[in-house]
């Protein structure tokens, strides 16, 4: 779906403005934004917010581990920290101190599909904040000093993440096993391995590939001048000429052969856990908003269905809850417990798949629905009411719906889904043969 | 919200795109608008418009937390159970109703202040408002609840206790502001397992009260709509006479070294401490700085120095808390054992490079912008503008001075943050908290005078250590005459230990058998079975296996077996010289020999002898994981006379999750199979 919507944006809107239709659903008070195209590929969208001296800026590049080589994975992540390093006009370890020092603050992730990079700074250092971000996309320093920092500190955060946490192989097993054969076969973070034994000139030839303007959104929000930020804008990353056209592997998806089941002996855990995975929906299907109020109904607060069966009736779990991971081509429903002292992963298992069941058999509730329905609206309002995620929300938008305006309509896709649709997609999504299961088991010390 | 704008607005003007472009001219900030108006009932409410998006929060403020306890958590856990049970709604009926609308509301209690707080959509705000209110002045505290909840907060203490971090803020508290003061309170075992229901209820009916309490309200709403609103749901709620508690001043601890000793411990947590000023002080703000010129940020000099230079820590940091009457200023770092003492000293000297030296003004100039600026920021959150209203009610900080902190904080000058530095933070008035490795105190020694204290925060008796009054070699000869003499130990060949267990982990108990049975020299064959969660270990003369629940056994790595075959000896602390431990007598005290004891294998354990029966009261040991190292102990409890030898009723084994307790019955030399230690399926 996104391909085809992008390429019908490249091609007729090159210097495309739009001043967002306004339709209001949901007593959401609608977002005014304006976008275009730079000669050279890269979108832009603006939106004034004077609410505060703020400004936040996004950029959004449209690489992330999936395109990676699957012998080198793990790249797009390692970008995320080196471009924290030293580019043609900014010494290492400076960014931050400028950031800082104006009083700002900064960060990025990488995901699956995406590597998002942003500031927030007070609303008169906006040229500071795109002046770093066009030194990044084209004056980034890919050499032995920055590389050899990096490659240690990246280490150190996945022993972090993976290596020191309890259950923190879960990720990296289930994805592997969901998504067997597929560019989301690993996860971001990638193999320490591949990071240890990649050139000089892989990194290179990745950051010359993919930190490009045709393969970036930048987001502007807060208060600023549009007329003034349209002018930096055009100065700092307008001298760019446009890069390769990125040709991607296409998303090839095998079908799952039968359950898969794995334990694992965990010796940072004090618990046993389950971790069970499905396939979802990709985003923006209209099932993915079926399965969030699906997820709201099993998990919401105190009173979903296996908080009040595991934790509170049963009292065979500590903790239960499901939640869908939304990716560009497929999507993870996962359902999780951790286990009670004393009781089995086996009952633990069961009680969710019971309850999973009574949905696909007798569908939910009035009541339920109700709960999801609100539940839906109120995350959805809640997340814009800063300048950070609301430009991170419209970057979103307009890459992976080709549509920007839909971060003030999405939530009408919610409105469309019914009870029955419900009911639906928990039969069709969550299939006992078509599952990954994950046993933890605390290891004897 | 209303700023005023100076913006300069200049086009087309000429960009030099390779150089950090220069700032536009600052806009002047001013604090946001808000309203400000007294319910009928005395409760005062702050209202922050924000009519961006269709939402609405509530934040209630309590003048009463820890620092109001009578038995130390009864504050904590009264927040806690407000929404398990108000108004005529269980605490599962409130949950579907809270849920119904998509609000979560949370209650926490800190230090002198209760919070509780939600958020929802403007067009549920009626029953959000109902609710709310019901959860604050009229919960039911149900008894099913409480007893639910009082064994998750032991759970939580208990945890609490393997947080090395936590410990040393806590000692920190007790050593400046004083053993006894309200400010140092902490919540133990003892104190919860003291609290009652009633309790509870009394702490609510004293404390929860509109003329002891603040309301702000942040959101699409505008004051006409909101009064009568919050009348109607606060009607019911009647003000009362609340006895503004005076806090007694600090009586600070005599200033030294105060370690915490944690065994196991691969990293120290040191906490540099020394009494600050009130909030309203003039001097506040520039020792404020001085935390800031210090720990703040990337560019604090504790980050630059500890981090960058000796890569001692990942985490050094410095404060100066925030209260009303009294605060402490704090430098804090987690460092490597062998770098303890030269850690501290670094911090030391950064201390005194403030105290001896002005802060260059551009390093100065660059915090201040850092700090304030952060500052101006979170003036686009809407509830950051409620809270520091709420605040500086109950700090009694006026409004010109809220509104005139960026603007004073920026003209602080080098000679301020140096004249702070040598009023506050002297050396001779700096205390030192460690909570680490028993083994880096002799180093620890060297650098001045050392008070003991335990994980407890409970002076240790050592500071009062009995004389040690006997040779290793005699006392493990009185155990062993204790233990039923040498003769009558070797003539067990084999031994059968039964006991019924119960394990304990946070609120859940589970419980079933243990069977033990040996065969000397070193057979060993136990099968634990917690009815879900079964166990069995082997160990025969060459080779040690296990299973869990059921699965077929695995083999223990060789490295291994030598440590299983000493462990499955019978009656081991009677044979423990013969067969190659090393013994060493560290201290006497309680009436209890402590002696370290290291197996050939290497481990290593201590073990508490009870100077009147030479029988085992204790052993310590200490096992590693890559989460770091545990302590567990097994207590002891009561020895009976079996066929001559003396062995124990009861053992409590505990670590910082869970603890188990067996209770033991015996069968002396029977007759066991030697295939009984090898497991059937492999």
């Amino acid at each position: 779906m996104f391909r085809k919507l992008s390429q019908y944006y490249f091609v007729l809107t090159l210097v495309f403005v739009c001043f967002s239709a306004l339709p209001i659903f949901g007593q959401m008070n609608p977002i005014k934004f304006e976008e275009y195209n730079l000669p050279n590929g890269l979108h832009v969208i603006l939106h004034q917010d004077k609410s505060a001296p703020v400004v936040a800026t996004v950029l959004h590049y449209r690489v992330g581990s999936r395109d990676e080589n699957p012998q080198r994975t793990g790249f797009a992540h390692f970008f995320e920290h080196l471009m924290f390093e030293a580019t043609d006009d900014i010494p290492r370890a400076t960014i931050d101190k400028y950031i800082e020092g104006a009083g700002g603050s900064l960060n990025a992730y990488t995901s699956f599909d995406e590597t998002v990079y942003h500031f927030e700074v007070p609303s008169n250092e906006i040229k500071l904040a795109l002046w770093i971000e066009s030194e990044r996309m084209r004056k980034l320093h890919v050499e032995t000093a920055g590389v050899e920092t990096q490659r240690g500190v990246v280490k150190e955060e996945r022993k972090n993440r993976n290596d020191n946490t309890p259950y923190g192989t879960w990720f990296e097993k289930m994805f592997k096993n969901l998504f067997t054969s597929s560019s989301y076969s690993w996860t971001p973070i990638g193999s320490a391995q591949h990071i240890d034994v990649a050139t000089i000139a892989e990194f290179k030839e990745f950051y010359n590939k993919f930190y490009q303007p045709n393969n970036g959104t930048l987001v502007i929000a807060g208060d600023f001048d549009p007329k003034m930020a349209r002018e930096y804008v055009d100065a700092y990353f307008g001298i760019y000429p446009k890069g390769a056209e990125i040709k991607r592997e296409e998303f090839k998806l095998p079908e799952l052969p039968a359950e898969y089941r794995e334990t694992v002996e965990d010796n940072k855990a004090q618990l046993p856990a389950v971790y069970i995975g499905y396939r979802g929906p990709k985003k923006g299907d209209p099932d993915s908003y079926a399965i969030d109020m699906l997820n709201t109904i099993l998990a919401g607060g105190q009173s979903g269905r296996l908080y009040q069966r595991l934790v509170d009736k049963d009292q065979i779990a500590v903790q239960s809850y499901s939640f869908n991971q939304d990716l560009q081509y497929s999507g993870m429903l996962a359902a999780v417990g951790i286990v009670a002292p004393g009781k089995s992963t086996g009952e633990v298992e069961r009680a969710i798949y019971s309850e999973i069941e009574k949905i696909q058999k007798d569908g939910v509730t009035d009541e339920e629905f109700q709960k999801a329905r609100n539940s839906e609206e109120d995350k959805f309002i809640f997340g814009k009411k800063n300048a950070l995620e609301k430009a991170q929300a419209l970057a979103k938008y307009y890459v992976y719906f080709g549509n920007t305006n839909e971060i003030n309509t999405e939530l009408q896709r919610y409105y469309k889904v019914t009870k029955a649709d419900i009911q639906r997609v928990a039969k069709q999504y969550f299939s006992p043969d078509k599952r990954v299961v994950l046993t933890y088991i605390p290891k004897a010390k | 919200m209303v700023f005023i704008l100076n913006l300069q607005i200049t086009y087309g003007q000429k960009i030099d795109i390779t150089k950090r472009p220069d700032p536009l001219p600052a806009k002047s900030i001013s604090f946001p608008e808000y309203k400000e108006f007294i319910l009928k009932n005395g409760l005062k409410v702050f209202l922050v418009e924000d009519h961006e998006q269709p939402t609405i929060s509530l934040s209630m403020q309590i003048r009463a937390g820890e620092v109001s306890d009578k038995k130390a958590g009864t504050a904590s856990i009264t927040a806690e159970l407000l929404n398990n049970g108000a108004g005529n709604r269980t605490a599962l009926e409130l949950a579907q109703k809270l849920d119904s609308i998509a609000i979560g509301v949370s209650a926490t209690s800190a230090g002198d202040a209760t919070s509780i707080s939600g958020s929802g959509l403007k067009k549920h705000f009626p029953l959000f408002l109902s609710l709310f209110s019901d959860i604050v002045t009229k919960p039911t505290f149900p008894q099913v609840e409480f007893d639910k909840m009082i064994p998750q907060v032991l759970a939580g203490i208990k945890q609490e206790k393997s947080r090395p971090g936590s410990i040393a803020q806590a000692m920190s508290r007790k050593v400046i502001y004083g053993e006894n003061h309200p400010n140092a309170r902490r919540r133990t075992e003892a104190s919860v397992k003291s609290i009652t229901l009633a309790d509870i209820k009394e702490f609510h009916a004293i404390h929860y009260k509109p003329n002891n309490a603040t309301l702000a309200v942040v959101g699409d709403v505008t004051q006409k709509e909101l009064v009568p609103m919050l009348e109607k749901a606060f009607a019911d709620w009647k003000k009362s006479n609340v006895s503004a508690s005076e806090l007694p001043p600090a009586s600070p601890m005599p200033v030294g070294i105060y370690f915490i000793a944690r065994p196991g411990s691969v990293q120290s947590s040191i906490a540099t401490s020394s009494l600050g000023v009130p909030l309203l002080n003039p001097d506040y703000e520039p020792l404020a700085l001085c935390g800031n010129m210090l720990g703040g940020s990337f560019g604090g000099r504790l980050f630059k120095t500890l981090r960058e230079t000796y890569s001692y820590t990942y985490t050094p940091g410095a404060f100066l808390s925030r209260a009303k009457s009294m605060n402490r200023f704090v430098c804090v770092a987690d460092v490597r054992n062998a770098v303890t003492d030269s850690a501290i000293l670094v911090i030391k000297h950064e201390i005194a490079r403030l105290r001896n030296e002005q802060v260059p003004e551009e390093e100065l100039t660059r915090m201040k912008r850092y700090i304030v600026g952060s500052y101006l920021l979170e003036f686009e959150k809407s509830n950051f503008i409620a809270n520091i209203l709420q605040n500086a009610d109950y700090v009694g900080e006026s409004m010109d001075r809220i509104k005139s902190y960026p603007s004073r904080f920026s003209a602080l000058t080098s000679a301020q943050v140096q004249t702070a530095a040598q009023k506050y933070l002297k050396d001779d008035q700096t205390s030192i908290i460690i909570v680490g490795s028993p083994d880096i105190l002799p180093n620890l020694k060297k650098l001045g005078t050392v008070y003991e204290y335990n994980l407890d925060l409970e002076p240790v008796s050592s500071n009062s250590d009995e004389k040690v009054d006997i040779s290793v070699q005699d006392l493990l000869q009185k155990h062993i005459q204790a233990l039923g003499g040498k003769e009558k130990i070797s003539s067990i060949k084999s031994l059968i230990t039964k006991s019924k267990a119960s394990l304990e982990a946070g609120p859940n108990l589970a419980e079933g058998t243990m069977i033990k049975k040996q065969k000397s020299p070193n057979f060993e064959n136990t099968i634990t079975d917690l009815q879900v969660f079964k166990r069995e270990t082997w160990t025969n003369n060459s080779k040690s296996w296990t299973s869990q629940n059921g699965s077929p056994a695995q083999e223990v790595p060789s490295t291994d077996i030598e440590k299983l075959k000493l462990q499955a000896t019978i009656l081991l602390s009677g044979k423990l010289l013969d067969l190659g431990y090393k013994a060493e007598i560290t201290t006497k005290k309680n009436g209890q020999y402590l002696v370290n004891v290291t197996s050939p294998a290497g481990d290593k354990d201590v073990y508490y002898f009870d100077a009147k029966t030479f029988l085992v009261s204790q052993i310590d040991r200490t096992q590693t994981s890559p989460a770091g190292a545990m302590l567990i102990t097994i207590k002891y409890e009561g020895y009976d006379n079996i066929s001559g030898v003396m062995l124990p009723k009861k053992s409590v084994m505990e670590n910082p999750n869970f603890s188990m307790t067996n209770e033991y019955s015996y069968e002396i030399n029977p007759t066991i199979e030697d295939k009984e230690f090898t497991p059937t399926t492999k």
